[in-house]
Formats: C-alpha cells, structure tokens, sequence
C-alpha cells in the first residue's frame, strides 16, 4: 500500500473517530461555566477553555462533526451532479455540450469564496439563517469542477473502440454511458473528489471565520477561530486547537488523493 | 548480451496457475536479431514483459535475466527505471500503451528529452524526421491517438521505441496491421538501425525471413526450436515449425488440427503430442534439448536412440 | 445486401476546423449475398473508415448506406439498434475492443443480453462455450479481463462475440492480424464454414494479398480514400 495514502487516511480515520466518538469521550459543548472562562489548557480542560467557559476540548471535537458531516455532505451532492452534467455534455455532445460548457466557463471565471459569500449573504435574506445556506451555496460553486474534469475523461472514453465496439452490438445511447463510461471514469473522479474534500473543509472554515457560515452555538472550527481572534495575545489556544484541526484534516485530504492517483496511475499505465 | 536461463513466469488466476513461460532458456548476442515465433498465447509477449520486469501483479517470475553482466531480475525498481527505454526499448504489441490525451509527437519525444536532456525542438525534429520515413506527415505529429489509423498507431509505436538510441530492441509485432510497403521500410529502418541487438516477436513470416538471424520457435510456454534463420526456413526441424510454415496463405491455408492445450493443465511430457502427426509412446515423456549442428531442437524424433 | 453509394467522409481538426483530411472520398461499394469481398490497400487509405461507415457507426458526411433495400441513414436510433444484430464488426484493435473492467465472459455475453437472445443463464452459457471453443480458446479464458489475454486470444474472443448474434454482414477489419498462420488458417476457415451455414457477406480489410486471394471473391483496391481497382 502506498505511504501517502496510509498517511492520509490515518489523519482521516482519526478525525472522524474523533467525531465519532464525541458524545462518548467530550463533555457537553455548550455549557457554559463564567468561573472557568479562558483557562488555559490543563489535565481538565486539554485544550482550554474560551470566552464563555466552554470546554475547548468538546467544542473541537463537536466541530469535527460538524465540518466533516458538511463537508461529505456538500461532496457527495455536488460529484452526482457534477459527474452526471459532465457526462452526458461531453458524451452527447453537440449543443447540450456548448451551453454546458459556457456555464463551465463562466463559473470558473469567477473566485469562487467571492461566489460563494454572495451566494449566502443571498440566501440568508431570503431564506434566513441555516446550514442549508452553507451547503447550497458550496454545490452551486463546487459541482463545477467535478462537470469539467468528467467531461474531459468521457471525451477521450468516447474515442475509445470499446464504446464503437459497444455501439456496434446495438447498444444504446445510456446503456453505453451507463455502463461502460462512467465507470470508466470513477477512478479520476475519485481523486478529485478526495482532493476537493480538503477544499470543501477549507471553505466551510473560511465561511464561519467571516460569520457567514455554521452559526453559533453549533460548533464549528472557523467560527470558533473568529471569536477567538479577539483573545489572540491572552488566550493563543482558542484559536490554535480549532486552526490545528483544519490544517490536519486538510493535509489528510491532501494526502490521501495524491496517494490515489499515484496508485490509479500507475496501475493504468502498468495494465 | 542478453542471457535468459531457466526463466518462469506464472500467473495466478481463479482457475488455476498459468504457466505462460516455463523453464525458458536462450540467449540473445551482441550485434545479433533473434525472433521469436510461434503459437497466439504461447507466452511470447510474457516473456518480453518479463525482461522489462513491466509484469502485472497478479505474476511471479523466477530464473535469470543477465543483461550486460547485470541481473535484471535483481535489480531495483529506481535502477530498472533507468534501462527501461534507455538501454532497452520496447516496441509493445498492445496500441493501449499510447496515452489518448496527449498528442502523439509529445509522446514520442518525451523519453528524449527526459533521458538525454535534448531540447524540445530538436526532439521534435527527429520524431519528425522518423515520422516522414514511416510515411507519416510531420505536419500530423499534434494529432492524438484516436485520429490515426490502426497502421499509423502502429508506426507511432515503432517510433517511439527506437528514437532513443537504445542498445536492445524488444519489439513485439511491430508489422502488424501494416501493408507491405510499410512493413519493407519497417526492415529497412531496423536494418539502418542494424549494429542493435535486437529481439523480435513476430507472426509476420516474411518479415522474419528478411530480417532475423536466428529464430526460435515458441510453442505453450516453451522454446521447442532455435535455428539460423536460413536454415529454419529451409528445413524447419520441429513438427510444429513444419506445421506452421504449411498453414501459409500462399501454402493453401492448411491449418495444424487442433487448437494450444490449456496452459494450466499442458499435456505432460511434450505439449504438442495431441496435434502431432509422428507421436509415439515415447513422446509422453518430457523431450530433451537436442544439439543438431548449431541447432536446437526440443522433439523425441531426433533422439535417434531412442526413436529408433 | 449491402451498398454503398457516394460515400464521403472528412476529419476536420486544428482550431476552426482548418486541417482536413478526406478519409473516404465518394466511394461506391457493393457486396452481395454470401459473398466476400476483400478490401486492401496502403495504411491510413480509409478503409476501416468505410467499413465503420457501412455499419452506420460513424456517420457520412455525404452518401447513402442501403442495406436489404433500407436507407440506414435515415433511420433513428432505436430502428437502427434493431438492424445492428445482423451487421457486426471485428474491429482493428481487439486490445480496445473490450471494456478494461468487464471479464471477457460479461462482454461475449453482451450482445445476447443487450438483445435478451438468452432465456436463461444456462442457455447463455452454452452458446457462448460453444462459440469459445470454435474460435480455439479455453472455458479458463472466460473468468479474466481483457489485460490478461494475449492479442491473439483477444482478437478470437472479439470474433466470437461478432459471431454471438448470427449476423447477415460482417466487417472484419484485419480479424487475424495478432495470430499466428496456422491460427488464422484456422479462423478464417471457421468464418468461411459460417458463410456457407448462415449465408453471411464479409467486408474483409486485410494487408495480405495471398489471404485476400484466398478468401475474397473479389479484391478492392483503396488508396486515398478512393478504391482504384478490382480484380476477381
Ligand atoms: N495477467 C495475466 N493473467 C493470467 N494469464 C495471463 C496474463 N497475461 C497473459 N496470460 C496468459 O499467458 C499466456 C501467454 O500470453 P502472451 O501474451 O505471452 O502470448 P503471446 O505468445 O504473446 O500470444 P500472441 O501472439 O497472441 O500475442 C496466454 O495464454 C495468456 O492468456
Ligand atoms: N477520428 C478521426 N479523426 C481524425 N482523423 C481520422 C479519424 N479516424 C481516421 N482518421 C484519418 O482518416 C484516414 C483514414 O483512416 P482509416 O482508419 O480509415 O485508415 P485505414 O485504411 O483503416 O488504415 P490502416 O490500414 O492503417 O488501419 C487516416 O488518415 C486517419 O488519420
Ligand atoms: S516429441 Fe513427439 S509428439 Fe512432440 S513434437 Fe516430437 S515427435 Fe511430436
Ligand atoms: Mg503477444
Ligand atoms: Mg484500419
């Protein structure tokens, strides 16, 4: 097995063990305690404790919960959406492909965290406050990127003779992308997705920082991060422990989706 | 040169082990072109596979590879790296080893400018020119995989495997789907190319005939002839090779009856025993490698004591 | 049977279309029934162009495909699904004929389940080890993926699954270019033996004159994109 990917999926696996396992070894995120406030961390708080006397510990693991639940959640909307968009422009081709491709163009034109803080300042007026928000928005930017790089795969899938081949035995149509397209196309798809994981949970964290995302008292890293900002200089872990949990499990994604392609290529290249 | 001994490769399967090169010995000299024919599925491209250790994983390989006095078989992946395309090129059989998404010019040029730091212009200038022997048009070299025809897929594989100037050639078929116009400047450019060693595998009798010093003729899994080229198409000594050389187009397309025996379970003693015209008793033993004036014959029939 | 009249067909590349090339330029074909008509010519002349043309599976830019009297160019799709189990094709390249991740007993058994020619697993089977021994494998085939056949065995598990659906037409595109002569002899007389059984006409592309004389009844020259020349 391939070191990058035990690596990843390590920090992973322990992530959400953590989350996992939060109701069972983490005391209750939301009591608070004003005796306690700001600790620093000790043998009864790992972490600390911040402004309001919570216990930074639970919060941390709450909130890898929270972010990995979002985050997979966001990831498997936006590949079924982005895999089945890309698909068919790139098989069908023709004018469905034109229109989906200056849709492609058009998103990617645009910075995506600009995109998406518009998007839930939108729909916070309109809707008001949810997590809904946070998700819908992300898919809307994220689908993208899954669309573009299964539409490229499927272009080059569409030469191949064993699509002709499949045509030549009266095959269909959806049969063939069905069949024999798209799974054909899963392994890149995962890398991505994989990859994309890691963003997601950057995002997700990039949203609460500015107050946009998760709302308080739900538990969540980059909102956890704001409001530790203020207490910077007098209380470092508020905003050390929560930053440290982002970054790993960022890493984690990291690794894990290049430790798949290495395998995925070169097991193609090999075969 | 290159000295294969013993050799066996095996693969495991769900119905059993396959024993697709077994106890294979040869050797190939400085300067020399050895071709191997013989039966679809007797383990001809395996064998190639197995010099270049590019063997999937489902496989287990044992014996000695020597290779200039070095041991393939032993070396590092990192270290076989560095032969792969340098000192050993390999013309595959299978046109899935071109990559669809890049353009067929990249690709040839790419092993050049990773192994001997040429620049790109002067890569690309000499993909060109080997493109425009093969009647290929430079102006095509951007295009990708699937906007060539079989034959021009072909030619891009030849090109590929020699343009870096290695110092043994494995190709395995490199004139199929070829006209024979084509396949003669194929000849001439391994014949220009002449002073490499060079291992061939091969269904194209004519294209063996022109080129080949010595032939070896492989039959399930075995060398069961190795003979001067001339001499081989002369009086082909085995009964397979006889077979084979019968079953011409221009010889009135007279099949060997039968098809290959199963290489799980091979008939024991010699593997061609079911299809051959002269078995006897004997021949359910395991032939001997029989020396015959500077060739090898692996058959009962010219054991004359114990034929006769 | 079959016929082709006025086929053309250009490959446009480069950006706007800029570099052309004219793989079949206007070409007239006929084959008959149960005749076999051998098709040779340089490398890159178009001739798996227009074999794949007279199949319907790349469509001309100009000219007309008739077959048993049927324009095929207008037809839509489900019609034209409903003809395609009496033309196959052997394709050129065996090595990509086959879906990388089907076992090579899934994809033989394709077309029988795509068309549900087979009542049960057990009739499935039998028409298909049937097929597999004619063509020279063995049942153990069956059970690996593409990867883990030689060309050769490839290229006759490919003319099996050709076979599966009792065709009336076939393209073989350099069926035996990956086997031994003695193999081919024997492939080509299996695919003579089912002429004569189930009437078939064969469009075969070859690069070899003595087996074009061979099997054809009449040889066509293609060079170009154009055929230039017959002989019988
Ligand atoms: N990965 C694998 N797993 C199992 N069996 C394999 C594998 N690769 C090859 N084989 C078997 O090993 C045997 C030898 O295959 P090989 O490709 O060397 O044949 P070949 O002599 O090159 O034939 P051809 O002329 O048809 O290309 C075949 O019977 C094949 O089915
Ligand atoms: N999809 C494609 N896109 C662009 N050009 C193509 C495409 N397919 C074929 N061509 C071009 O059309 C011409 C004819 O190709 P075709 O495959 O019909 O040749 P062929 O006669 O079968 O040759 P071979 O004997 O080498 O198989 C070639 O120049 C080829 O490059
Ligand atoms: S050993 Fe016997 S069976 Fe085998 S080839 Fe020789 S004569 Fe035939
Ligand atoms: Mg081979
Ligand atoms: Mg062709």
């Amino acid at each position: 097995m391939n070191r990058l990917c035990v690596t990843g999926l390590g920090i992973i696996l322990l992530m959400v063990i953590l989350g996992l396992l939060a109701p069972l070894i983490a005391k209750n995120p939301y009591k608070t305690d004003l005796k306690d406030r700001l600790e620093p961390p000790s043998l009864k708080h790992p972490f600390g404790t911040d402004q309001l006397g919570r216990d930074l510990f639970s919060r941390v693991l709450w909130g890898a919960r929270t972010s990995l639940f979002v985050a997979l959640t966001i990831s498997l909307i936006s590949m079924s959406l982005g895999c089945i968009i890309g698909a068919v422009s790139g098989y069908f081709g023709g004018i469905i492909d034109d229109i989906i491709g200056r849709i492609i163009d058009v998103f990617l034109a645009i910075p995506e965290l600009v995109f998406n803080i518009a998007l839930v300042g939108i729909f916070c007026a309109a809707y008001g406050v949810s997590t809904w928000n946070v998700i819908l928005a992300v898919v809307i930017t994220n689908w993208v990127s899954y669309a573009r790089i299964t539409r490229g795969i499927v272009l080059s899938l569409k030469e191949r003779e064993f699509v002709l081949c499949a045509k030549a035995i009266g095959a269909g149509e959806w049969y063939i992308l069905l069949r024999h397209v798209i799974p054909n196309s899963i392994g890149p798809i995962v890398v991505l997705a994989t990859l994309n994981m890691g963003n997601v949970i950057m995002t997700i964290a990039s949203l609460g920082f500015l107050g946009l995302g998760i709302q308080p008292p739900t538990p969540e890293w980059g909102q956890m991060i704001n409001a530790g900002k203020d207490y910077i200089t007098t209380a470092p872990w508020l905003t050390f422990f929560p930053g440290l949990f982002i970054a790993l499990s960022v890493l984690g994604f990291n690794l894990l989706g290049e430790g798949l392609r290495d395998v995925l290529e070169r097991r193609s290249f090999i075969e | 040169m290159l000295e294969i001994e013993d050799l066996k490769v095996y693969f495991r399967t769900n119905a059993g082990i396959v024993k697709a090169v077994d106890d294979v010995s040869f050797e190939v000299r400085k300067g020399e072109n050895f071709t191997i024919i013989g039966e679809s599925g007797s383990g001809k491209s395996v064998l190639a596979q197995a010099i270049l250790r590019l063997l999937p994983k489902n496989a287990e390989i044992c014996g000695r590879i020597i290779f200039n006095g070095k041991d393939l078989l032993k070396l590092s992946e990192k270290e076989m790296r560095r032969i792969r395309g340098k000192e050993i090129a390999w013309i595959p059989q299978s046109q899935t080893s071109l990559n669809p998404v890049l353009n067929v010019g990249f690709q040839c040029a790419e092993p050049l400018m990773e192994h001997f730091r040429m620049d790109k212009k002067s890569a690309f200038a000499r993909i060109i020119r080997i493109f425009e022997f093969l009647g290929i048009g430079g102006n095509r070299i951007r295009e990708y995989p699937h906007q060539f025809s079989g034959g021009m897929r072909q030619r891009v594989l030849v090109a590929m495997g020699i343009s870096a100037d290695p110092k043994l050639i494995i190709a395995d078929e490199p004139t199929k789907g070829l006209d024979a116009s084509k396949r003669s400047q194929i000849v001439e450019l391994f014949r220009k190319i002449g002073d490499k060693t060079m291992l061939i595998i091969t269904h194209d009798i004519n294209f063996a005939e022109n080129l080949a010093d010595r032939i070896a003729v492989m039959y399930c899994g075995k060398i069961v002839e190795v003979s001067p080229a001339k001499e081989f198409f002369r009086e082909p000594l085995h009964p397979y090779s006889r077979g084979l050389l019968d079953s011409l187009p221009s010889r009135g397309l007279k099949p060997i009856k039968g098809f290959q025996p199963s290489m799980i379970n091979p008939p024991k003693g010699c593997r061609f025993r079911e299809r051959c015209e002269f078995a006897r008793e004997i021949c359910k033993d395991e032939p001997p490698l029989i020396s015959l004036n500077g060739r090898f014959v692996r058959c009962w029939l010219y054991d004359r004591g114990n034929w006769d | 049977m079959i016929e082709g009249i006025g086929i053309r067909k250009v490959y446009k590349s480069g950006i706007f279309g800029g570099k052309a090339v004219v793989a079949v330029d206007r070409v007239d074909i006929r084959i008959g029934e149960c005749e076999t008509v051998a098709l040779v010519g340089e490398s890159g002349s178009g001739k798996s162009t227009l074999g794949r043309i007279l199949l319907m599976l790349i469509k001309p830019d100009e000219g007309r495909v008739v077959f048993d009297g049927i324009d095929l160019t207008k037809l839509k799709g489900k019609e034209l699904r409903r003809i395609r189990t009496k033309m196959q094709l052997i394709p050129q390249n065996p090595e990509e004929a086959f879906d990388p991740r089907w076992k090579i007993y899934d994809s033989i058994a394709e077309p029988l389940r795509i068309h549900k020619l087979a009542d049960s697993r057990k009739e499935e089977e039998g028409v298909i080890l049937e097929l597999i021994k004619a063509v020279g494998l063995k049942e153990e085939h069956l059970d690996r993926y593409p990867h883990e056949l030689s060309g050769g065995e490839l290229q006759r598990a490919v003319i099996a699954r050709a076979l599966t659906l009792n065709p009336k037409f076939m393209v073989c595109d350099e069926p035996t270019s990956m086997l031994d002569i003695s193999t081919q002899a024997s492939i080509v007389r299996l695919l003579m033996e089912f002429q004569k059984k189930l009437g078939i006409s064969y469009l075969f592309i070859t690069h070899d004159l003595e087996l074009a004389k061979v099997v054809a009844d009449r040889i066509l020259v293609m060079k170009n994109g154009k055929i230039v020349a017959e002989q019988s």
